[in-house]
């Protein structure tokens, strides 16, 4: 009687098992052949040298093999556009869930999620043709390649994942903590940053984790509106080359497979890997450490 | 079920009546949406005492607490009829500030809800939010307001840690002492104890014994043993009218209304 029944089980049971395992494995084996190539990479180039030189031209004759100015320019434009995502994320997912009616949080949520939904590539020539003329009536001295526009649309573009991730874990805050606050004389101002906010505090955190993770592998933007030029500068107004960038660069090129060039493709993967590998770690471990338990 | 009339609480039960009113409420209608929840309520609720609100499962009786201190005005669909009156004005006038209010109605949870901080913030939070900065004086109304709720000796040593790592009932006086910590004239109740175990529960009405010398407290009950325990008055709701209102010990032993007799008999509800 229960014999087809239990087979049919276990097929589905290890039917699960191998579509897990078949995902496990191609991570396993992206970072098997990052590591593979990175390897190949440091034959050639010293360890310290990649971390020290201040120049990035593997693509001239005269070349130097410094990651510092792909990072500075990754680092730089993730901070523009974390300092417009993190405030506009966070004030709206505050609106979102403690001001706004549940009819505008119906119609607004999606028209704020659409944002993420753009492709980037439009992001790039949005930030190329509009914002960068439009900041350069403001700022003079700006070029028509730099760090600071495509900065800003990346950190437009990065506002629904802080906003929606951050109004999610506002929205499971208990209704009865909030209540507490009410009854204590509190504003909605106030209930919503002191009693919502720090109750919800791993979950915001976790959505600017994963707006800075956003923002450090965003590459067409940057490869558009920013310069392809590495830099190692904190100047946002000058032409600068990220990481990801960078890559897609050489990727587009016609990099013979084995050589140094192409090699450096994947150092720079490879450390754009940790990078964002630690960030998970971070996240991980503040969730961990600020999770409320409520029943 | 025989209430214990000896154990009642009010200094003096048979004058509980004469007492001054601490809210005079006049012909309340309380509706959620289409739904009429509380039906021209009209009770007049003494000062420095307990009154006790019981009643079967939806009958309204938090519906009612929650109209004493404006919390109902948080649901989208609420509206209400009528005057509750507490010092001398309507509670909601349009001319009263409802974070007033609330300041001088405390409120105290079914569930305890203290916030993910650290005991002594939880006990500080009304005060700061009023401004109030001054190290020395918040230790000092942290420390007499827990002294108050009867925790101080379990805490004192751990005012930084979670509050949350406390158990129920420790959580629940901890709310009564955030509660105090605003120096609130009313403390309202509902079913404060139904979610604790039975010698916490007992805890926290030894509490709301000495609490009512200084404060007018109201509480929502579902264990008619407890309204005979602590309370000086009683109301009993049915279907969201008032159906009896009396002194404790005359509504436990002698019901004016078949309906409370039947509800106190254990017959229904
Ligand atoms: N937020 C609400 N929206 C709609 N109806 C409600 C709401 N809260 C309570 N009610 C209804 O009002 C009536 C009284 O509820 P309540 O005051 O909670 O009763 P009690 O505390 O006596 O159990 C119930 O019928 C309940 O379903
Ligand atoms: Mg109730």
């Amino acid at each position: 009687m229960t014999k087809p029944r239990q087979w049919i089980e276990r097929t589905i049971e290890v039917g699960l098992f191998l579509s897990a395992l078949l995902s496990v494995l191609v991570t396993l084996g992206i970072v098997g052949v990052l590591l593979f190539e990175t390897v190949g990479f440091f034959k050639t180039v010293p360890l310290l040298d990649f971390l020290t030189d201040t120049e990035w031209t593997p693509l001239f004759s005269e070349k130097h093999y410094g990651i510092l100015p792909l990072f500075s320019g990754t680092f730089l434009t993730t901070s523009i556009a974390m300092a417009v995502a993190l405030p506009v994320g966070l004030i709206s997912a505050i609106y979102l869930s403690e001001y706004a009616s549940r009819r505008v949080r119906t119609i607004l949520k999606p028209i704020l999620e659409i944002l993420a939904a753009i492709p980037t590539v439009v992001y790039g020539y949005f930030a190329l043709i509009f914002v960068t003329p439009l900041l350069q009536k403001v700022i003079p001295g700006l070029s028509g390649f730099n760090a600071l526009s495509p900065g800003i649309v990346m950190g437009i573009m990065i506002v629904p994942i802080v906003s929606s991730l951050s109004e999610d874990a506002m929205h499971a805050v208990p209704a009865g903590l909030k209540e507490g606050g009410y009854a204590l004389g509190s504003t909605r101002l106030q209930v919503a940053t002191q009693v919502v906010l720090p109750a919800a505090f791993s979950g915001v955190v976790s959505s600017f984790i994963l707006g800075i993770s956003r923002a450090v592998g965003e590459t067409m933007i940057v490869a558009i509106a920013a310069g392809l030029q590495p830099r190692l500068t904190l100047n946002p107004l000058v032409p600068i080359e990220t990481v990801t960038a960078y890559i897609v660069q050489v990727s587009m090129g016609d990099t013979p497979t084995g050589t140094i060039e192409y090699q450096t493709i994947f150092a720079a993967g490879m450390s754009l890997f940790l990078l964002t590998f630690v960030l998970n770690i971070v996240s991980y471990l503040l969730r961990k450490r600020f999770r409320e338990v409520y029943d | 079920m025989t209430p214990d009339k000896t154990k009642a609480l009010s200094a003096d039960p048979t004058h509980a009546m004469e007492k001054d009113i601490a809210f005079k409420v006049e012909d309340l209608n309380v509706y959620y949406g289409e739904k009429q929840a509380l039906k021209k309520i009209k009770v007049d609720i003494p000062t420095h005492s307990v009154t006790a609100i019981i009643g079967p499962s939806g009958c309204g009786k938090s519906t009612f607490l929650r109209c004493l201190n404006r919390m109902n005005e948080l649901l989208p669909n609420f509206r209400i009829e009528g005057e509750i009156i507490f010092d001398g004005q309507n509670i909601y006038d349009k001319n009263v500030d409802v974070i007033d209010v609330r300041q001088r109605i405390g409120m105290v949870f079914q569930k305890p809800n203290p916030f993910p901080k650290s005991i002594y913030e939880n006990v500080a939070y009304g005060l700061r939010i009023q401004g109030i900065k001054k190290r020395d004086l918040l230790d000092n109304i942290v420390e007499m307001s827990l002294k108050k709720a009867a925790i101080w000796d379990e805490v004192k040593d751990r005012l930084a840690h979670p509050a949350l790592a406390l158990s129920g009932g420790q959580q629940q006086r901890l709310c009564i002492a955030r509660a105090l910590a605003v120096e609130p004239e009313v403390l309202l109740l509902d079913e404060p104890t139904s979610a604790i175990d039975p010698i916490a529960t007992g805890r926290i009405e030894e509490l709301l014994r000495e609490l009512v010398k200084s404060y007018t407290i109201v509480m929502v009950t579902h264990n008619m043993q407890q309204a005979a325990r602590v309370s000086g008055s009683t109301a009993y709701f049915l279907l969201g009218e008032l159906i009896e209102f009396d002194e404790t010990s005359k509504i436990f032993t002698n019901p004016g209304d078949r309906r409370t007799e039947d509800y106190i008999t254990g017959r229904f509800g």
